[in-house]
């Protein structure tokens, strides 16, 4: 019987024909165990050799069913997959990816250093009065610097902002020092349009203000945003410039060692001690809003550059208008780790 | 400012070489836009005399007979030059002999309408030294023996163009730049020469305005005097014409174009020593009289020597002779009586531009010299206003030494006594310069090593003050600094501090960090930019691309999104389409997404300012257009309303907001919008902008084919409170309701009654069915919702049974009926 059983078991190639052979010998009606059920009859000294040897056959039977109903399984599964199987090479969903706009993305790289150095972040009202423009900036109605920036002049009398420094005198104003910020936003110049010059572009304001605030600490915060920029390596330069809010005044380089190309100082903004009439402004104004005057015998600088600039050297684009002209084929280049 | 080295280098002999001059200027804080070198002429252009000119009879030639010299002899040459005509015996000319190359071309002996043509009389554009080209270059009789290289007279050169910062008019001419530059080198300074000093009285009577005028914008109420120096002197006996070599081409290289004698010796005054000065015709200056009027003429129009024509203000400053009246005071001049007759007797706008009255011409032979100091700031004040930028005023406007205009008028007179000119030795001069130099300034050597951080001795700082021309005192570590007259830029002691830090060498300046711990009111300032990142990151999480758009709109485009008309306008656009400030942000995403492809998806966003009536304020703006994932091999996903409002869902979700839309209708519906598909955002509960498709007929205007989504929301967003809730492990219950309402009562409405009644129990509301139909009647619409029920604990029918009875009533008191599903 152990036989037949096993050739029927090897035969077997489908999980239900095993399932009738299990049935057959081994089932509750199986033979294996009606031959079980008959031990009762025999003498019982028979009985256990006769069990022992039924049980014998049992077994090998039973390992054989489990043996067959493994390979099958197997089978099937395997044949399952195979049918489930799909080209991964062929493109998935073309869901979208988005972005920021590399304007963004540099401001991201600034701030980060700034807000790792304690600095807050603040914007302000693009439509400015004249005032904090101008005036409270130590600029006077009939100062030349004014021609340094030519001016989008509002119907109303008011402007367009034409720096983010009105935003010093604004925070001044509404807090208290020790302070230290940094302005963001959108300024304007009434400048005709070409491949570096646009009438409406970005900067990064910086203000601190204390007592005992230096221009070497001047110096080395702008180095330490240099270094956040173009790697430890990176070495700042400063060069006497004027700027009438700020007294001594500077421009500030960084020299880049370019991976791509030449090395070079790169002239990126202009800087400066808080001239004290910006202090004896924002007292003024303070004092007209019922404030009190704090200012004055104060120190601090500021600091001012373009995240457009920046961009256009970090990222190599050839041009200041690509910045607003939004071409999906630029934009959609801005994105993960950049160079 | 264009300076030639050459002049650099003659008033300071040990000045290096230009290769080693860039950093020394960047370091001066006056860095060098440009170092251009300016070429000579080749060896073959001599200056030969002119022995006659005779018209070639039948032409519009001049036969020129000429002395070139012991070399070459003489010769003659036909020219076709306006200026040959009528030429004097003796002038000169830069004649370029034959077989000399220049240009690419080499001239010949030709013949001309019988005349032997001997070489060519050029130009000073043709000789590529400067841009005269409406005649040949002309040199003044007995410049240099007849033969002379004119390469010997007019040598290669380095031209230097620096850029001058506002603040520093003292550099604004080559004493004033070699003065600024010797200090930072520490090398000796050669002034130029001095003119004859004046001895007496002069010829000319001059009367200032009155001091303390108030200006009308002047709200500080400063008193300003409007000249408070003015030096008058006379030269007789000139003979106009071309001058003198050396000085043409200074005044070449520095960028002017030489006139004639006169007109050039001003200028080179102003080049040398920064004074700008007016030449006018003494012959037609009337009565020997000058006066510099305040607020008088008012309203005439005055031709200046350009041939513009201006309007006098009531704030002008003007040069005026003593027409029609004897001045004998500046009481009589301002008197009302005698006024002169219309736009007569104004010699110039001061410090501006002379008028054409009293101007200098060929024929001028004795000239009255003025070098004044007048106000800067009345000055710009009108050229500003009558839009003149002139060498002059861009000076005065900057600060010009008060004390200088004595000796620019004796260099003056020097240079032209030298070309033949007769000086009277007396002098007109009048006013008080004292109130525009600066005063002295206190401070110590600790005050100025705290501001810059760095550490140098008083002592230095005694001797690089000293260097710049200050007189400084003081006992220790105290410094009393009395700046030069010409430092008008320098008023307190940071300005010092400035100049100190410059000489040493910002360079040497220390880097450290400021230690300080800000102010508690400082405290949170960031929050608003840091929500603000928040939402970008988002945003471009989600799939939206980030853009960045130009503020500027115009009526046409405001019209064309319909949109709230720009109310903010600016005065000077500059282009038609960029007329006034955006009152949405949606017509610049339409814009953008206008740069997407036909069919392609665009997903935009933009964070930005706006200017509608209320005032500027701060907008995101979002659009969608396309399919969410184009259909290739396989199906894609559509885009559509559905798709968008998810998207913006996820925002709000990411965000950890409530949203909502309520359905708008009828005149609620923002004019950008699709009438039908439009809603208010309500984030966390509160209206915070509009979401909706875009209005067909807008789209079309802008050029956009099919759908387009948009969402306009006001930053900053509503806050929502946030609190940790333990979850309920409690299972769901759920009950089925379908809710029969006419078909304009939106499913929000719907959610809103079944809310309301829901209570605490009540956790979710979630449509499975939207049906129309005969079933349940025309006009009508069934919404089938699942309500979800949760409690802390296992709920019973008992406990559900009231809420959703409560929510039954709620929906029938609205006259909708419902129709109640077997529980799920």
């Amino acid at each position: 019987m152990q036989q037949e059983a096993l050739q029927e078991i090897t035969a077997a190639d489908t999980l239900e024909a095993l399932q009738a052979v299990k049935t057959k010998y081994v089932g509750k009606k199986g033979l294996i165990t009606q031959q079980l059920g008959g031990l009762g009859q025999l003498p019982p000294e028979e009985r256990k050799a006769r069990g022992a040897e039924i049980n014998v056959v049992r077994q090998a039977i039973q390992a054989a069913l489990d043996e067959k109903e493994g390979t099958l399984k197997r089978a099937a599964l395997d044949a399952k997959l195979r049918s489930e199987a799909v080209d991964v090479t062929l493109p998935g969903l073309g869901l979208p990816s988005g972005g920021l706009h590399p304007i963004t993305r540099v401001y991201d790289d600034l701030i980060g250093i700034y807000r790792q150095m304690g600095y807050a972040v603040v914007e302000g009202p693009e439509v400015e009065e004249e005032h904090y423009n101008f005036e409270a900036l130590n600029v006077p109605w009939y100062h030349p610097a004014r021609d340094l920036q030519d001016t989008f002049w509002l119907e109303d009398g008011r402007l367009l902002r034409t720096h983010t420094s009105p935003m010093q005198i604004r925070y001044m104003v509404d807090h208290e020092p020790p302070l230290k910020i940094v302005v963001r936003g959108k300024v304007y110049r009434y400048e005709a349009t070409d491949a570096t010059h646009e009438s409406m572009f970005h900067q990064l304001e910086g203000l601190v203000v204390g007592e005992g605030i230096s221009m070497a600490d001047l110096k080395g915060t702008i180095a330490e945003m240099a270094r956040g920029l173009y790697g430890p390596s990176a070495k700042v330069r400063f060069q006497p410039s004027y700027y009438p809010f700020v007294e001594p005044g500077a421009d500030f380089a960084v020299y880049w060692d370019n991976p791509r190309g030449e090395s070079k100082w790169l002239e990126l903004g202009g800087c400066g001690m808080v001239h004290p009439n910006v202090f004896k402004a924002v007292d003024d104004l303070r004092e007209q809003a019922g404030k009190d005057r704090i200012y004055e015998g104060m120190t601090g600088f500021a600091f001012g550059l373009g995240p457009e600039r920046i961009a256009m050297l970090k990222y190599g684009i050839p041009d200041i208008r690509y910045f607003y002209a939004n071409d999906p084929k630029v934009m959609g280049q801005f994105r993960g780790e950049l160079g | 400012m264009n300076i030639p080295y050459s002049w650099l280098k003659e008033l300071i002999p040990a000045l290096p070489p230009v290769s080693e001059l860039e950093p020394v200027f960047a370091n001066m804080g006056l860095p060098l836009e440009g170092v251009e070198d300016a070429p000579s002429v080749p060896a073959g252009v001599i200056l030969v005399e002119v022995l006659s000119a005779e018209p070639i009879p039948e032409t519009k030639l001049t036969k020129i007979t000429f002395d070139a010299g012991p070399e070459h002899g003489q010769h003659t040459i036909a020219s076709g030059a306006p200026n040959a005509v009528g030429l004097a015996a003796g002038t000169m000319l830069a004649l370029v002999t034959p077989g000399t190359e220049l240009g690419g071309m080499t001239y010949g002996v030709r013949e001309m309408h019988g005349v032997e043509s001997w070489g060519m009389a050029a130009s000073e554009k043709e000789l590529g030294i400067g841009e005269q080209n409406a005649g040949v270059m002309l040199i003044r009789a007995g410049e240099a023996p007849a033969g002379t290289p004119l390469r010997d007279l007019w040598p290669e050169d380095t031209v230097l163009d620096v850029e001058v910062t506002p603040n520093r008019a003292d550099v604004l001419s080559a004493l004033g730049l070699a003065r600024d530059l010797a200090a930072f080198l520490g090398l000796e300074l050669r002034e130029p020469p001095a003119g004859p000093a004046a001895a007496g009285a002069g010829e000319i009577a001059v009367s200032l305005p009155p001091k303390g005028l108030v200006l009308e914008r002047d709200t500080t109420g400063t008193y300003r005097d409007g000249c408070d120096h003015f030096v008058a002197r006379t030269v007789a006996g000139l003979q106009n014409g071309p001058s003198p070599l050396w000085m043409q081409r200074r005044l070449t290289l520095s960028g002017m174009r030489p006139r004639d004698l006169i007109v050039d010796a001003s200028n080179y005054v102003m080049l040398e020593l920064g004074q700008p000065t007016a030449m006018y015709d003494r012959a037609e200056v009337q009565g020997d009289q000058i006066l510099v009027s305040f607020g008088l003429r008012q309203g005439e129009e005055v031709r200046d020597l350009l041939g513009g024509t201006h309007t006098v203000g009531q704030e002008d400053l003007l040069i005026l002779d003593g027409r029609d009246r004897g001045i004998s005071s500046v009481a009589a001049a301002f008197g009302s009586a005698g006024q002169p007759k219309e736009g007569q007797g104004v010699l110039g706008i001061a410090g501006i531009v002379g008028g054409e009255h009293g101007h200098v011409t060929a024929q001028t032979s004795s000239v009255v010299i003025e070098a004044a100091h007048f106000d800067p700031v009345l000055l710009r004040r009108t050229a500003s206003r009558l839009g003149l930028k002139t060498d002059a005023v861009y000076r005065f406007e900057r600060g010009v030494d008060p004390l200088l205009p004595p000796r620019a008028a004796d260099r003056l007179v020097g240079l032209l006594a030298e070309a033949g000119g007769q000086p009277h030795p007396g002098a007109t001069v009048v006013g008080d310069p004292s109130p525009s130099i600066p005063g002295p300034i206190e401070t110590t050597g600790d005050q100025i090593r705290t501001l810059l951080g760095m550490h140098i001795d008083t002592a230095e700082m005694r001797g690089i003050l000293t260097r710049l021309g200050c007189a400084v005192s003081g006992e220790g570590d105290a410094l009393t600094v009395k700046p030069p007259s010409w430092r008008v830029d320098l008023h307190i002691w940071q300005d010092l501090a400035e100049e100190v830090a410059r000489l040493h060498g910002y360079t040497e300046l220390p880097e450290s960090l400021p230690t300080l711990r800000v102010h508690s009111s400082n405290v949170g300032a960031s929050q608003a930019s840091e929500r603000r990142d928040a939402l970008r990151r988002t945003l471009s999480g989600l799939g939206f691309q980030e853009t960045v758009t130009y503020t500027f709109t115009s009526n046409e485009e405001a019209g064309k999104a319909r949109t709230e008309v720009p109310g903010v306008r600016l005065q000077n656009p500059m282009t038609a389409d960029r007329t006034s400030l955006r009152t949405a942000l949606y017509p610049s995403l339409l814009k953008a997404a206008g740069n997407y492809g036909k069919g392609e998806r665009a997903l935009l966003f933009e964070i930005g300012r706006i200017f509608p009536a209320g005032g500027e304020t701060e907008r995101l703006g979002l659009l969608m257009r396309g399919d969410l994932a184009a259909r290739t091999y396989q199906d894609g996903v559509q885009g559509g309303f559905s798709v968008f409002k998810g998207l913006v869902q996820s925002f709000a979700a990411a965000s950890g907001a409530s949203f909502e839309l309520r359905q708008l209708r009828g005149d609620e519906v923002p004019a950008a919008l699709h009438p039908g598909i439009a809603g208010e955002v309500l984030w966390n509960g509160q209206p915070a902008g509009w979401l909706g498709a875009l209005h067909p007929e807008i789209a079309a205007d802008f050029g956009l084919k099919g759908d387009t989504f948009l969402a306009e929301l006001s930053l900053p967003l509503p806050a929502g409170e946030w609190a940790f809730r333990d979850p309920s492990r409690a299972p769901a219950a759920l009950r089925d309701l379908a809710v029969i309402a006419p078909a304009d009562v939106s499913y929000g409405e719907i959610v809103g009654v079944l809310k309301g009644a829901g209570g605490e129990l009540l956790e979710q509301v979630e449509p499975f069915d939207v049906y129309t139909g005969e079933q349940v009647g025309a006009g009508n619409r069934s919404v089938a919702v699942r309500l979800t029920y949760r409690g802390a604990k296992t709920l019973t029918e008992e406990d559900i049974d009231p809420v959703f009875n409560a929510q039954i009533d709620a929906v029938k008191a609205q006259g909708w009926a419902v129709r109640q599903k077997a529980e799920g």
